[in-house]
C-alpha cells in the first residue's frame, strides 16, 4: 500500500470514527514495537527510492561500553 | 516470492500462537533470543481500516490470553523473513527485555483529559527548586530543553486523584496534546483484572477534579507501554 | 444526560479526532518528493530535515546521558552549546528557503515519531 493511500485510509477513518475507534487508531497506528523504518524519496510526484532503514540508530554508549574511556586523553 | 511476516506482537520466550491472524493466516512464533515473535505469514501490509484495524486488535488481545507478557506490535508492521525480524529486534534486546518485564500481568487503562488550557503552558522559567546553573549558556540550554520534554510528558491536572488511583496503576505514560479540549492522554498499566475497579475508583476520584473531566477506556492490551523509538 | 453535557463529549471526541489526526497523518508520510519547480527549496528542506532529525536525536541522547550523570559538566557545557549553535543555523538556513521549523519534519514512518 503506497503511503499515500495509507494517509487516506487513515483519513476515512479518522473522519467517521467513534470514540472506540478513535482509541484504536492511537494505539495502534501510533504506538507499538517498531521494527523497521521505511522512507520513499521521490522527484516531481514520482516514487523512485524506497530506502529501509533498519535498527542502524542506537546510542554510543550502548554499542561501545567504554566510549567515555576512549574519548578521553 | 515468498511472503513476508506480519508481526502481531513481542512475547516472552515459550508463549504460543494458537489461532489465525487478521487475514486468516495460521499464527506461528520466531524465536528471537531472549524473547520471541508471533506473525502471521502476509505478502504486504493490510490496507487501514476500521475493519483491519479491529482484526489487528483482536488478534492481540487473543495472544495476550495465553502470555503473561506481551508487547503489542503497531498496526502494518511486515519485515522480509525471520532474518530481518531478528536483525530489526536483536539490537533493542534489553530494552525490550525490560519493557515485557514490565508489563507482565498487566493491561493498560487510556484516559483523556479534557479541560481549558490552563492560562497557557506553565511558566517556562525554571522552578525555584531546580536553581539555574552556574556552569553557561550550554548547560542552561540543554537543561531547559529537558524541562521541556520532561513537562511534555507530565499532566499536573491528574495530581489531585493520583493518590486514589496508586494503589491501581504499576506505571504511567502521559502525553500532553495542542487540541483543546483535549488537554492529555495518560495511559495507566494496571493488573488484569482491576479495570472495574479501576473505573469505580476513577470516577469517585474524578469529583476532586473541579473544571477537568476525565474519561477511560480499556482494558486493552499494553500498546503504550511498548519501546517506540529507537533511542 | 443533558444536551450541553452532549454537546461538551461531541467536542472533545472532536479534538481528540483532530490530535489524531495530526499525529498519525504526520507519522504516515514518509516521504520526500522533490518539486521540479522547486527544486532548490526541496533540496534545502530535506537536508535541513536530515540535519534537524540528527540533531534532535543528539539532544536526546545527550539528555539522556546526563540524566545518567555520565557526562561531565564541561561536557554538558560543550554539547549544549553545539546543539544550540546548531538549532540557530538550522532555523536561519530554512528561514532563506522560507522554511519555518514544523516544516522540517520528515518522518520516518514506523520508525516513530522521531521530531
Amino acid at each position: 500500500m503506497s503511503p499515500s493511500a495509507r494517509e487516506q485510509a487513515v483519513e476515512t477513518i479518522l473522519e467517521t470514527a467513534d470514540g472506540s475507534l478513535l482509541d484504536l487508531v492511537d494505539n495502534l497506528l501510533n504506538k507499538g514495537v517498531v521494527v523497521t523504518g521505511e522512507v520513499m524519496l521521490g522527484l516531481a510526484g514520482v516514487d523512485l527510492v524506497y530506502v529501509r532503514l533498519s535498527a542502524l540508530l542506537c546510542a554510543a554508549d550502548r554499542v561501545f561500553a567504554d566510549t567515555r574511556k576512549d574519548a578521553r586523553p | 516470492m515468498t511472503p513476508g511476516l506480519y508481526v502481531y506482537a513481542v512475547l516472552a520466550t515459550g508463549a504460543r500462537a494458537d489461532g489465525t491472524g487478521l487475514a486468516g493466516e495460521p499464527l506461528r512464533i520466531v524465536p528471537c533470543g531472549d524473547f520471541a515473535a508471533a506473525v502471521g505469514e502476509m505478502d504486504d501490509a493490510p490496507a487501514v481500516e476500521a475493519r483491519t484495524l479491529r482484526a489487528h486488535d483482536s488478534v492481540v488481545r487473543a495472544l495476550a490470553q495465553s502470555a503473561e507478557a506481551i508487547l503489542p506490535a503497531r498496526f502494518g508492521c511486515v519485515v522480509k523473513d525471520e532474518i530481518a525480524l531478528r536483525d530489526a529486534l536483536q539490537p533493542r534486546a534489553r530494552e525490550l527485555g525490560d519493557a515485557l518485564r514490565l508489563v507482565r500481568g498487566c493491561e493498560q487503562m487510556t484516559v483523556r483529559v479534557y479541560g481549558r488550557d490552563a492560562a497557557g503552558a506553565p511558566a517556562a522559567e525554571p522552578a525555584a527548586d531546580e536553581p539555574m546553573t552556574p556552569a553557561g549558556p550550554g548547560t542552561d540550554y540543554l537543561v531547559s530543553r529537558q524541562r521541556e520534554r520532561r513537562r511534555a510528558r507530565e499532566v499536573p491536572e491528574l495530581d489531585p486523584i493520583r493518590s486514589a488511583l496508586s494503589m491501581l496503576v504499576r506505571e504511567e505514560r502521559a502525553q500532553r496534546h495542542r487540541t483543546p479540549p483535549l488537554l492529555a492522554s495518560v495511559y495507566h498499566l494496571i493488573g488484569r483484572g482491576q479495570a472495574a475497579v479501576y473505573q469505580e475508583t476513577l470516577t469517585r476520584a474524578a469529583a476532586a477534579l473541579g473544571a477537568v473531566r476525565v474519561s477511560a477506556s480499556g482494558p486493552w492490551p499494553p500498546y503504550a507501554f511498548t519501546p517506540e523509538t529507537l533511542v | 444526560m443533558t444536551s450541553r453535557d452532549a454537546a461538551a463529549q461531541v467536542k472533545e471526541l472532536e479534538s481528540l479526532r483532530a490530535e489524531l489526526e495530526r499525529t498519525v497523518n504526520s507519522a504516515a508520510v514518509p516521504r520526500w518528493n522533490a518539486d521540479p519547480e522547486e527544486v532548490q527549496r526541496s533540496v534545502a528542506k530535506l537536508v535541513l530535515t536530515l540535519v534537524e532529525f540528527l540533531r534532535q536525536l543528539l539532544e536526546r541522547q545527550a539528555i539522556r546521558r546526563m540524566e545518567a550523570d555520565s557526562l561531565t559538566p564541561e561536557e554538558v557545557e560543550a554539547i549544549g552549546t553545539a546543539l544550540m549553535r546548531l538549532e540557530e543555523t538550522v532555523r536561519d538556513l530554512g528561514a532563506r528557503f522560507g522554511l519555518k521549523p514544523e516544516d522540517l519534519n520528515l518522518d520516518l514512518g514506523p520508525l516513530g515519531r522521531l521530531l
